[in-house]
């Protein structure tokens, strides 16, 4: 049984002039120990999958489909069932550590809120427990973080203290949400190898959130590209990294900058991202894609095999899969 | 540290000279004569230069201004003109009262308004909410001295529960002293708990939207949690402004109160000592009054610094 198998999972969130369906019937599965990153610009509803997976939709936002850790499905549980599963089974890290700390409380203090409420113990014990976080971490000299409050410490330094917090109650699944996207640059590989050991050696699943295809290449067994609230393609990361299917992957992989390129100017896919409110009928991706037809602007392509546990959705997968002359050179 | 607190006693000195200069400018240039208002209109011109002689009031403004402030500096504060004893007696035998009046208001301000302002913004958009903001409404609209006399029609008038007015004084027991001062503190407290209470809801509203707010909701705080936890310590900073703020209109706020229910404080002693032309009386009042507020300020600048860890760093 899949730790996490989510099936046709739909998010509507509420705007003028009608809901937004922002995630539009995803599906996937996520197994002990595996690792799986979901990629795609901003608004193409990757965030809105996580706080669906945690319950924590924005207020008016609704969900269709099902959700099952283990079996159970989590659209089921009652608000006070879905806290004991928050920050217990399935915990999460967010993008900005400068903000995702309450600046009034010590680390110490919002680090044993979830110790004493999942695992039931007392502050003493509590306390020795977060010291052991803190430095398993990186934050050696735990007496000194767990006294430090947030503003004392560097946007990396907060990570690692969002990290122990995540990790605290020992979750099956850890969701990261562009977890270095708010770090320097020097800062992102540690924070990336801390997440990475340590659900290693605690048998975690990870679903790691990023727009950054060098964060996904690095840490995922496996990739769902998302666009427009869809998954338009997913399979295990080696597989998709050499063979790149859907014309928006493909968009995807040449926009990144290469050193060596030389002095030219940056790739871009033309276009932008659609309103989620007023998505275009048939694929999403039509508009801005240099494959498309007639058809691609009426009818919705289903997710079609290319490869070993390698899908995509593209109705022009025969054509797209033939000019794909990208690769990542890793 | 101590650098914030010899800055905070500057102000506090320069308050005080300002104040002191504008109230006895006010009393100069306001028509009356403390002379008259003793011995009356019609009274004999020789009585009256003598009075005025007396009073010292024929010596020139400045002198008048240098002599009264070297005396509040040397704890000389004067003597009434109509009650013929120290001001400063006086100041504190009312102030027995108006404390524990200002001081009820204000607990009942904040204990209402941070429960309706929470309440509101636990339950925003739905009918607690627009219940709380009608009420809140209502509450800035009505006016202290109306609502005070309204208090009267209902518990004093009509269900008798309460006496209409006056104060027996706190020898007479704590509970018929406190009760006597229940429904001035409620007139009081009407206002300053409406506009606490919108300032509360949009400050909690506002960090309920903040990222470390869905931190504690990811970590399995239930709402309520959340809210006690994380939401409502950071949603103090602006309505502890708010109170500070409130705190001088407060004082304000007792000198019409006081008269509405005859309680003998220092509100009702200002407006009798403005009447009767009792100089001495208002102008101490007055700087005593602007003292006090300065000293909330102050207290409102340490509540900061308690509530808000990143605003200790500075005074270090």
């Amino acid at each position: 049984m899949s730790v996490l198998e989510v099936d046709r999972l739909t998010v509507s969130l509420p705007m003028v002039g009608g809901a937004a369906r922002a995630v539009r019937g995803i599906s996937f599965r996520l197994e002990r120990g595996e690792s799986l990153g979901i990629v795609g610009e901003s608004g193409c509803g990757k965030s809105m999958t996580a706080l669906a997976l945690m319950g924590l939709l924005p207020d008016g936002g609704t969900l269709d489909g099902s959700i099952a850790l283990n079996g159970r499905n989590l659209r089921t549980l009652d608000e006070a069932a879905m806290c004991h599963v928050r920050g217990n089974a399935i915990a999460m890290v967010f993008q900005e550590p400068m903000t995702s700390l309450n600046p009034v409380h010590t680390i110490g203090k919002q680090l044993v809120e979830p110790l004493m409420l999942h695992l039931g113990l007392d502050r003493d014990e509590a306390k020795v427990e977060a010291f052991s976080l803190l430095e398993r971490v990186g934050l050696v000299d735990p007496q000194r973080y767990y006294s430090a409050f947030p503003h004392q410490l560097s946007g990396g330094q907060r990570q690692r203290a969002m990290i122990a917090m995540a990790l605290s109650c020992h979750p099956e699944v850890l969701i990261a949400d562009e977890p270095t996207t708010a770090l320097d640059v020097t800062v992102q590989g540690q924070i990336l190898d801390l997440i990475y050991d340590v659900v290693s050696e605690r048998q975690m699943s990870l679903i790691m959130i990023s727009h950054d295809l060098g964060v996904i290449a690095q840490t995922v067994d496996r990739v769902a590209v998302m666009y427009g609230g869809s998954i338009v393609e997913q399979g295990p990361t080696a597989e998709v990294f050499a063979q790149l299917a859907h014309p928006y992957t493909q968009g995807l992989f040449a926009a990144v900058p290469q050193v060596g390129d030389g002095r030219r100017r940056l790739r871009t896919i033309p276009g932008t991202v659609p309103e989620l409110a007023d998505l275009p009928q048939g694929c999403t991706f039509a508009g801005r894609c240099s494959l498309s037809r007639e058809s691609c602007h009426h009818q919705v392509p289903d997710m079609r095999s290319v490869g070993p546990n390698h899908m995509a959705a593209c109705l022009r997968l025969d054509a797209a899969m033939a000019t794909s002359t990208f690769g990542l050179r890793r | 540290m101590s650098l914030f607190i010899a800055k905070r006693f500057a102000t506090f000195v320069a308050t005080l000279f300002g104040a002191s200069v504008v109230v006895f400018l006010i009393l100069e240039i306001l028509p009356g004569d403390p002379a008259y208002a003793i011995l009356g209109a019609d009274a004999d011109p020789s009585a009256y230069q003598a009075l005025r002689k007396e009073l010292g009031l024929d010596e020139p403004a400045l002198d008048r201004y240098l002599s009264w402030i070297s005396g509040v500096l040397t704890g000389d504060f004067g003597i009434s003109y109509t009650y013929s004893v120290p001001v400063s007696e006086l100041v504190v035998e009312r102030l027995a009262l108006t404390v524990p009046l200002a001081v009820i208001a204000m607990a009942m301000t904040v204990i209402v308004a941070i429960g309706l302002g929470l309440y509101a913004a636990a339950h925003h958009n739905k009918v607690g909410d627009w219940g709380v903001m009608v009420f809140s409404q209502l509450g800035i609209a009505v006016p202290n001295f109306w609502f005070g006399i309204l208090l009267i029609l209902l518990f004093s008038v009509y269900l008798g529960w309460f006496s209409s007015g006056g104060f027996p004084g706190w020898d007479a027991g704590l509970w018929p002293a406190l009760k006597s001062l229940l429904l001035p503190a409620v007139a009081l407290a009407t206002v300053q708990a409406a506009i606490l209470a919108r300032v509360t809801r949009s400050s909690v509203l506002e960090t309920i939207g903040e990222d470390y707010v869905r931190t504690a909701r990811a970590k399995g705080l239930t709402r309520a949690a959340t809210l006690w936890r994380h939401v409502l310590r950071n949603a103090l900073i602006p309505v502890v402004t708010i109170m500070g703020l409130q705190f001088a209109n407060l004082l304000a706020g007792t000198i019409v109160i006081e008269n509405v229910f005859f309680l003998p404080g220092l509100g009702r002693l200002v407006f009798q000592a403005i009447a009767n032309r009792d100089l001495v009386v208002v102008k101490d009042v007055v700087l005593l009054l602007a003292a006090m507020v300065v000293v909330v300020n102050f207290v409102v600048d340490i509540a900061y610094a308690i509530i808000d860890p990143r605003l200790r760093a500075h005074d270090a």
